[in-house]
């Protein structure tokens, strides 16, 4: 996929999250497109080209974020690499595998993202977040079919190395 | 390229990528904030106009959704409910004050009830985490707007600037884990800190157990800080529970404001970083 088209996909997503997905809300929650095309991309394509896609979606997320500048960028190639140990393994093209896979990775790095707010924000409680877990990556997990055919009409991975 | 240039090339990239990831999580705020807004304000026009699209097609749904219920006129009514029982908050408060004898304001609390003049904002952007509630809006700097200024809608508090940007500002919500606001109750006084629990219902802390709370109490700002202007209101008590032998008791709070359903707010001057320019 090129540059050019990965630069543009972020924009749209970074507008959609920041502005449109607020007047879906569920439970306070909304689906986090930014991580659902981390899972796609390392689902898809290459290690080493899907971290360097991985990185820029963090940093996007992070720059519409008030969270810790540069975390997300971390956790997303993490994220990423997670993926790319077990694409291989698993059926990668069934839409059941993607689905799971996203509630997982959801899972762990909601998971995550609360154990380093409760780190850096002393006084966060960390019993009554911790339950959005479990909502976010079902929400996550429910989105994934239509996001999943929207990004295979927009490029298709089998015309790129996997 | 070839193959071992390449593979040489990629593990150069990753390493740089991490490097400059460890970098950004080291940097002090201020630079952190300014460059988030920096970055994202040549997409603040476009959220602007998505927002507001998406704001029109959503209300036009409603709309229709409510045709059959003469929806506007029960939403006109609720909204001078609405209004008007914000103004009796405002008002009791008063009351109770000059009835207890405690109305010793402030020059400088005088000065500010003067020469209040909040600017209007358009809500340009949400924040993307989950877990954090902040949010951004369409004035900054140059329309005189400073960090830790107060957010409200009418007389509710909404939250405080974070970060000012030039023309964009990061605004706080009162439901951000971050957020710690000094309130108080309106009818018995008791003092505590309204925290943001990251979900629609805020937390009452340091409430001592043998206080007397009951669901339906008022909240609102005590003004201690100087951040937050004095009496605005928060919201209301929606539960209270007394665990073992914990000190205080555990009480949540419903925003007065549909904070998810804002569409614009007013940011009021922080007289205390005026006071502190003057100086």
């Amino acid at each position: 996929m090129p540059w050019i088209t990965v630069i543009s996909i972020l924009l749209c997503i970074s507008l959609i999250q920041t502005t449109l997905l607020f007047s879906i809300c569920i439970f306070d929650v909304h689906p986090d497109l930014f991580l659902i095309f981390t899972i796609y991309f390392s689902l898809n394509f290459n290690p080493t080209r899907s971290f360097h896609v991985n990185w820029a979606t963090g940093l996007a997320k992070d720059l519409f974020s008030s969270n810790l500048f540069g975390l997300n960028t971390i956790m997303f190639v993490i994220a990423g690499y997670l993926i790319s140990i077990i694409r291989e393994e698993i059926y990668r093209k069934h839409l059941f595998t993607q689905i799971l896979v996203t509630f997982f990775i959801s899972m762990i790095y909601n998971f995550i993202s609360i154990l380093m707010l409760f780190s850096t924000l002393q006084s966060v409680n960390f019993l009554t977040m911790i339950w959005k877990c479990p909502t976010i990556a079902v929400y996550n997990a429910l989105i994934v079919p239509p996001v999943f055919w929207l990004l295979d009409r927009l490029y298709s991975p089998s015309r790129f190395s996997t | 390229m070839s193959p071992n240039l390449r593979k040489t090339h990629n593990g150069f990239s990753i390493y740089l990528l991490i490097v400059i990831s460890l970098l950004l999580i080291s940097l002090p705020e201020n630079i952190s904030h300014s460059i988030k807004l920096t970055v994202a304000s040549p997409l603040a026009p476009v959220q602007k106009t998505v927002s507001g699209t998406g704001n029109f097609f959503s209300n036009g749904i409603k709309k229709v959704f409510s045709i059959f219920g003469s929806a506007d006129e029960a939403n006109r009514l609720q909204k001078k409910v609405f209004s008007l029982e914000n103004e009796i908050i405002r008002q009791k408060n008063t009351i109770n004050l000059l009835s207890k004898k405690l109305v010793t304001l402030s020059k400088f609390h005088k000065n500010w009830a003067e020469d209040e003049k909040p600017s209007i904002a358009n809500i340009i952007g949400y924040d993307t985490s989950n877990l954090r509630k902040s949010i951004v809006i369409d004035i900054g700097k140059k329309h005189g707007v400073s960090v830790n200024d107060t957010v409200v809608f009418e007389t509710a508090l909404v939250g405080r600037v974070t970060f000012a940007g030039t023309s964009t500002s990061r605004v706080m919500l009162i439901t951000d884990p971050a957020s710690n606001v000094p309130a108080q109750f309106l009818q018995s006084r008791i003092q505590g800190i309204v925290k943001g629990e990251s979900n629609a219902i805020c937390s009452v802390k340091f409430i001592p157990r043998q206080e007397r709370v009951q669901e339906g109490d008022k909240v609102i700002t005590s003004g201690i800080g100087g951040i937050f202007p004095k009496s605005l209101y928060i919201g209301d008590v929606v539960s209270i529970k007394e665990k073992g032998a914990q000190l205080f008791k555990e009480i949540n709070l419903k925003p007065r404001i549909d904070l998810s359903k804002l569409e614009f707010v007013l940011v009021i001057k922080n007289r205390l970083s005026e006071v502190a320019l003057q100086e």
